[in-house]
């Protein structure tokens, strides 16, 4: 009903999109990516993340990655990004890349709040501030906290913990040690493998009404 | 639904149409000094540029001890607000023209139906719209038909309405979802579709007034459709204590027979009308507003409360179309807004230039919006065929947006349906239908759905992110205008899957900021 009325008063305003490369694709993304624990809920459970239960999925396994960004204070020079993106072959990146190799338990890359519409990983997210913004859970969590982390992404309270880091990016690339694990762009499985993606901001019009 | 007196909304008042923020809609010297009819209630529309709201009066005449024969006295009336409104939950406003009479019936069954109701289409865009720049917007909708019979006409809109019905059902998954129960329409509507333009040949002021003095809108007492039986008998006097225009002939019942000699092509050229009949306009203006408290959060739960007036007997309908314009501006919608400026900027032109320049101002005629709505029937809880009947299809009726239909059946089918591969596969297999008779019937049923994405202004998603995922796909498949379209296109999604992220989201970012 909501969203209805919004269209009918046609105003509309910009969407950020993404540009997502896999070795063997590339997609037009909108919303998240994400890998590691969340990933597997999204693929074992039957219902999706829609219902999954925070103190069931304490169950921690990580995963070897080398993940590298670019950060948010490249925006201005966005263009030339995309123009002069490497491509995903191209292992050497440039100085300004920022890498981290660490064992991970999730990773959650957001352009918009919500991922489900009960689930608020990401409360700051605008639909068109042009960044990523990336959340990740490294392997020194404990299975308590991580519970903890999970059920708090309903009410979005997960991002008071210290265990929760935040990076804002332009572009970030993930190349996973090992292929296995699930990797889900916009709530679709995707191939596993090497991952990289730019924004490409305010490139659709969406209605919606922010408030000024 | 009672016998309470006849509702009028006077439409005296003056819009100007470039500084609408600071205007009332309505003059109160407007207000009828002395009304023969003194039982009549009327209504007053202001705007109130402070507030930033809408207000409507309510003047109920007050019961004096004069006795009745005061005809020339002043009336009293007492004074009181009936609705506040925020113009920003205005979704659209316009006048709805019913015409209720007995010989189109037996017209229609000489002449066929869709003849008919086009001969009628014709007449009524003739007379309702003569200088209308804005005939493709759908300031009118137009509502012939018997009231007795309606459960046996078939409308205009209802032939449209079949071919997307028939759409959905045919799809296999759609059966499986099964929830498709509309009402039918109830009447001969005539609404306003792409297939309206404006001739461009302007009918004469006097063709008009000679329209008019035999036809403007007489009030009619059967101001619902439920009570049919009204319409034959009591309301007579009614529409003769109305007068006071002066312009309306009463419809007595020893016309009848000869307007249903007339043919509906001879009465148009006659600018006769083709069968005697009462009509009765309505101002609809569509409302949304949240259901907590007005103003604390921009977007909630909605619910419909809709206003709905009868409009006075006027001699053209100028008056009126600038309170659905100046509605309309202050509902700030998108749409609209364009339009108007664009009519303000040629209205000047005209001005300046003399009126020499009509021909060519016609050609300017604003195109409205039409949106592509996808529909995925099988995504989330399956509701979103449901949502589209009940919320989405009226509310874009509403707004006078045009929309075409497409479901997606299958996984895929909504790139397909986006790639640039659909435009030379359409052609394609109309080209083939041509050469092969016995299928281009089948074809012949759905022209529309052979149009590309790039002949739309908007694309609206009912399903979920997977949905909209497909749909990003495809137009990014579309290697030769992706740029292009992407400025262009508008894109809203309703949210109707399992994950709703985006919808969510959006809600969301208008919600906080």
């Amino acid at each position: 009903m909501q969203a209805s009325f919004l269209i009918c008063k046609g105003q509309t305003n910009k969407l950020d999109l993404s540009l997502v490369h896999t070795l063997q694709k590339t997609y037009l993304s909108f919303s998240t990516f994400y890998w590691g624990r969340i990933a597997d809920i999204h693929t074992e459970s039957k219902y999706g993340l829609e219902s999954f239960d925070g103190w069931k999925a304490i169950s921690i396994r990580t995963y070897r990655a080398k993940f590298s960004y670019l950060a948010a204070d490249h925006l201005k020079h966005i263009r030339e990004i995309i123009q002069k993106f490497p491509p995903l072959e191209q292992e050497k990146l440039d100085n300004n890349w920022i890498t981290i190799e660490a064992n991970f338990v999730l990773l959650w890359i957001s352009q918009i709040s919500h991922a489900v519409c009960n689930i608020i990983q990401s409360p700051q997210s605008k639909p068109s501030d042009g960044i990523f913004r990336v959340m990740m859970v490294r392997d020194n969590c404990s299975r308590f906290t991580l519970a903890k982390i999970l059920s708090s992404l309903r009410s979005g309270e997960h991002i008071a913990y210290k265990e929760v880091e935040w990076i804002e990016c332009v572009a970030y690339r993930l190349v996973p040690s090992t292929n296995d694990g699930n990797f889900v762009l916009d709530g679709e499985n995707i191939e596993p493998g090497p991952i990289q993606a730019c924004v490409l901001p305010s490139s659709l019009n969406v209605f919606y009404h922010p408030l000024s | 639904m009672t016998a309470t007196p006849v509702n009028i909304l006077q439409l005296k008042q003056y819009w100007p149409e470039d500084s609408a923020r600071k205007t009332i809609l309505y003059d109160s010297n407007a207000l009828p000094k002395a009304q023969a009819d003194a039982a009549q209630i009327y209504y007053r529309i202001t705007y109130d540029s402070n507030l930033d709201m809408i207000h409507i009066f309510r003047y109920t005449p007050v019961a004096s001890n004069a006795g009745h024969n005061s005809r020339s006295q002043q009336v009293e009336y007492d004074q009181e607000i009936v609705a506040e409104i925020d113009p920003t939950d205005i979704v659209g406003a316009d006048l709805e023209i019913k015409f209720a009479h007995d010989a189109f019936l037996e017209s229609q069954a000489s002449m066929g139906n869709l003849t008919a109701l086009k001969t009628a289409r014709n007449i009524a865009k003739k007379s309702v719209q003569p200088d209308c720049t804005t005939t493709a917007m759908k300031p009118f909708t137009i509502v012939c038909g018997d009231d007795t019979t309606n459960a046996e006409t078939i409308t205009y809109q209802d032939h449209m309405e079949r071919k997307k019905r028939e759409l959905i059902q045919n799809s296999a998954a759609f059966r499986q979802v099964g929830v498709y129960n509309r009402k039918n329409s109830q009447n001969i509507s005539l609404a306003s579709s792409r297939g309206i333009e404006s001739t461009g040949a302007q009918p004469s002021p006097s063709l008009l007034q000679s329209f008019f003095s035999s036809y403007s809108c007489s009030t009619d007492t059967t101001t619902n459709m439920d009570s049919p039986r009204r319409r034959n008998g009591d309301d007579v006097d009614v529409s003769e204590s109305d007068t006071d225009d002066g312009t309306q002939s009463s419809n007595s019942k020893g016309n009848e027979d000869d307007s249903t000699a007339l043919s509906f092509t001879s009465a148009l050229e006659s600018s006769r009308l083709p069968f005697q009949s009462k009509s009765v306009t309505f101002l609809n203006i569509y409302i949304y507003p949240p259901q907590d408290t007005p103003g604390s959060i921009i977007l909630g739960p909605r619910e419909a409360k809709h206003v709905r007036f009868q409009v006075a007997p006027t001699i053209d309908f100028s008056d009126a179309r600038n309170v659905v314009r100046g509605i309309r501006i202050l509902a700030q919608i998108e749409h609209y807004c364009k339009e108007e400026i664009e009519s303000i900027k040629s209205d000047s032109r005209k001005k300046t230039h003399g009126f020499n320049k009509v021909t060519g101002h016609s050609k300017k005629i604003p195109i409205p919006p039409k949106y592509l709505v996808f529909i995925n029937v099988l995504s989330g809880k399956k509701k979103s065929a449901d949502i589209y009947e009940h919320i989405l299809r009226p509310m874009l009726d509403q707004s006078g947006v045009e929309h075409d239909l497409f479901v997606s059946q299958y996984p895929g089918h909504a790139y397909e349906r986006m790639s640039a591969l659909f435009a030379i596969l359409a052609t394609r297999a109309k080209s083939h239908d041509l050469e092969d008779d016995e299928t281009s019937n089948a074809e012949d049923n759905e022209p529309d759905e052979l149009l590309d994405v790039s002949a739309y202004d908007g694309i609206i998603v009912l399903g979920g992110d997977g949905t909209f995922f497909e749909i990003l796909q495809g137009l990014r498949s579309r290697k030769k205008d992706r740029n292009d379209l992407m400025k262009r296109l508008k894109f809203g999604i309703v949210g109707c899957g399992r994950y709703n992220g985006l919808s969510s989201s959006l809600l969301y970012a208008s919600k906080v900021s």
